[in-house]
């Protein structure tokens, strides 16, 4: 599925009013425009981890997509987990002579 | 009875059991329609015809020898591009994967070998399956799929060959993958019958990880009962998928009067007019059928919120070499390279946000307390064209927004009307390890309507 798609859906159907977030994709769209500079760091951070530093324009989304996601970040704090919920994650000790 | 490349499984298996068509013949007319259809909608990824000829023959073999067979025994199937097969190349749908072959066959293509199906294809896919938000058709290393039934419409994805081979009678069957609507969405938009499995039922080993708490592996075929035959042989406990459930699939039908569920649905502000109708009358053959029908909603959770961030910091993290490496700017769409990008930037308390929420969005399953089983529109409107980039089309699409992807239930995605003359989809959402509630309420469905047996024209 178009996972954008759908997490823009997600974030226009939010941003008509069930919770203040915006997830990425649709950013300018529904909350209006991030401050540039305020992703300089973290668009730096990331070409450093890159072979090659992001093209103007996948910087440009990169950039859109950081902020909906400092959305999703501040939003999410917003929907109340129970003190010390475990994640739903698995782990099973394995015996010592079991390596991989 | 004579049979067409748009027969179902039963039929083939009863044709070639009979000997009234071998494998090899129908391998050779499916193999035809993937290099002439197939490659005009761009549905093939790679055609495996020297296997699926091998593959064929052996299969005759065995029904020369009026050994005992299994339904899915010499009947041609394509499977999606994220599948490791060994030997053949597996792209993942990206450019920047091009010559990445594998030493080994994933679970479900060795199944499918024991069952005796023959692999005539690798399907096109929407490339690393879509997990760095794509924002165009042509997001794949084979450019656009185009839909079964418009060709200046998108097949959907991200199992976008998958969808349209099923549609287009290129094999018998194939097979997709979901981490979030990737098997609902082609189906919808190709008008095929796609099966979405629990998570866990089938063994994801030897797939392509986007997700490894999402991802999913299921059949889309031409009907539910295809759907059910190929899912039969594909699920089981895998020891070399920790998230492989242990207890056995259950297909029988449940005695009980079902009740259908139905959530609130925007057709009106979405104006979708022919969604709307083709719901309806849908809901009136389940009527007909004696489900019950009651209205229910979800907890009122942001379950996308959760999914947006895990599909970033799993989808980064499975594929963190490519993208730290030289080939990620081959990308096809640039949508692509800046989202998996950002998505490097998730942070460890968001990531592990999400892994709790997924906790607490078990309480949706009291929805099942109301009903068996949920129905509603895989989206709003038909396939959307493939010049214009989906921030555009799919404002008004609507969507899946459940949690049905995060809590891991299975769905069954089916056409139930059109739309300009694309096809219209549905889908039956269950419990978790219930497939067998989608099963028996679908194939109600397509018992009592046609709308799976119509086929694209100038494709019989």
């Amino acid at each position: 599925m178009p996972e954008k798609v759908s997490r823009r859906q997600f974030a226009r159907t939010l941003s008509l009013g069930a919770a203040a977030v915006v997830a990425p994709g649709l950013v300018g769209a529904a909350q209006g425009q991030e401050k540039t500079e305020q992703f300089e760091t973290a668009l730096a951070e990331i070409d450093a981890q890159l072979h090659e530093k992001l093209s103007d324009e996948a910087r440009k989304i990169a950039q859109e997509n950081l902020a909906g996601s400092r959305r999703v970040a501040k939003g999410r704090l917003a929907v109340k987990l129970p003190e010390n919920s475990e994640p739903c994650t698995l782990f099973f000790a394995s015996s010592k002579d079991k390596t991989r | 009875m004579n049979i067409s490349p748009f027969s179902t499984i039963e039929q083939l298996h009863r044709a070639i059991r009979s000997k009234k068509i071998s494998s090899e013949e129908l391998t050779k007319s499916y193999l035809l329609r993937l290099k002439t259809i197939g490659a005009r909608h761009r549905a093939v990824a790679e055609l495996t015809e020297d296997l699926a000829l091998r593959q064929a023959r052996i299969a005759d073999e065995r029904i020369a020898k009026n050994e005992r067979v299994g339904k899915l025994h010499g009947i041609p199937y394509g499977a999606k591009d994220l599948l490791a097969t060994k030997g053949i190349p597996t792209r993942w749908g990206s450019p920047g994967h091009s010559d990445q072959v594998f030493d080994y066959d994933a679970t479900v293509v060795e199944r499918l070998r024991d069952a005796g199906a023959v692999l005539a294809a690798k399907l096109s896919m929407i490339e690393l399956a879509g997990g760095g938000n794509y924002n165009w058709a042509h997001a794949s290393a084979n450019g656009a799929c185009l839909c079964a039934w418009d060709k200046s419409r998108w097949a959907g994805g991200s199992s976008s060959g998958s969808g349209a081979a099923a549609a287009l009678g290129l094999v018998g069957f194939t097979l997709g993958s979901e981490t979030s609507g990737s098997i609902t969405c082609p189906s919808a938009f190709n008008g095929a019958t796609g099966f979405r499995p629990t998570y866990g039922r089938v063994s994801r080993f030897g797939a392509m990880a986007l997700c490894w708490t999402l991802d999913k592996i299921g059949p889309i075929c031409r009907s539910a009962e295809c759907c059910a035959a190929v899912l039969q042989a594909i699920s089981g406990h895998d020891a070399r998928d920790a998230s492989s459930v242990l207890g056995p699939l259950n297909l029988s039908a449940p005695k009980k009067k079902l009740r259908i569920g139905l959530l609130p649905e925007a057709f009106d502000e979405n104006q979708a007019v022919a969604c709307k109708k083709a719901y309806q009358d849908a809901v009136e053959v389940f009527r007909k059928l004696d489900y019950e029908i009651v209205e229910v909603k979800y907890p009122d959770l942001p379950y996308w919120m959760a999914i947006s961030i895990i599909v970033d910091a799993e989808g980064a993290s499975a594929h963190e070499h490519f993208i730290r490496g030289p080939r990620f700017k081959e990308l096809a769409d640039v949508s692509q390279v800046g989202g998996f990008a950002s998505a490097l930037d998730v942070k460890a308390v968001d990531y592990l946000w999400a892994l709790r929420f997924r906790t607490e969005a078990l309480r949706a399953n009291e929805v099942w307390t109301k009903c068996d089983c949920v129905f509603s529109p895989v989206f709003y409107h038909a396939a959307p064209p493939i010049d214009r980039p989906f921030s555009e089309t799919f404002a008004n699409m609507g969507g899946d927004l459940g949690p049905a992807n995060l809590l891991g239930w299975p769905a069954m995605a089916f056409p139930i009307g059109f739309e300009d003359g694309a096809p219209l989809g549905g889908q039956i959402i269950a419990p978790a390890l219930e497939e067998r509630i989608c099963l028996k309420v679908v194939r109600d469905f397509q018992r009592e309507t046609d709308y799976h047996l119509l086929t694209p024209l100038g494709t019989a």
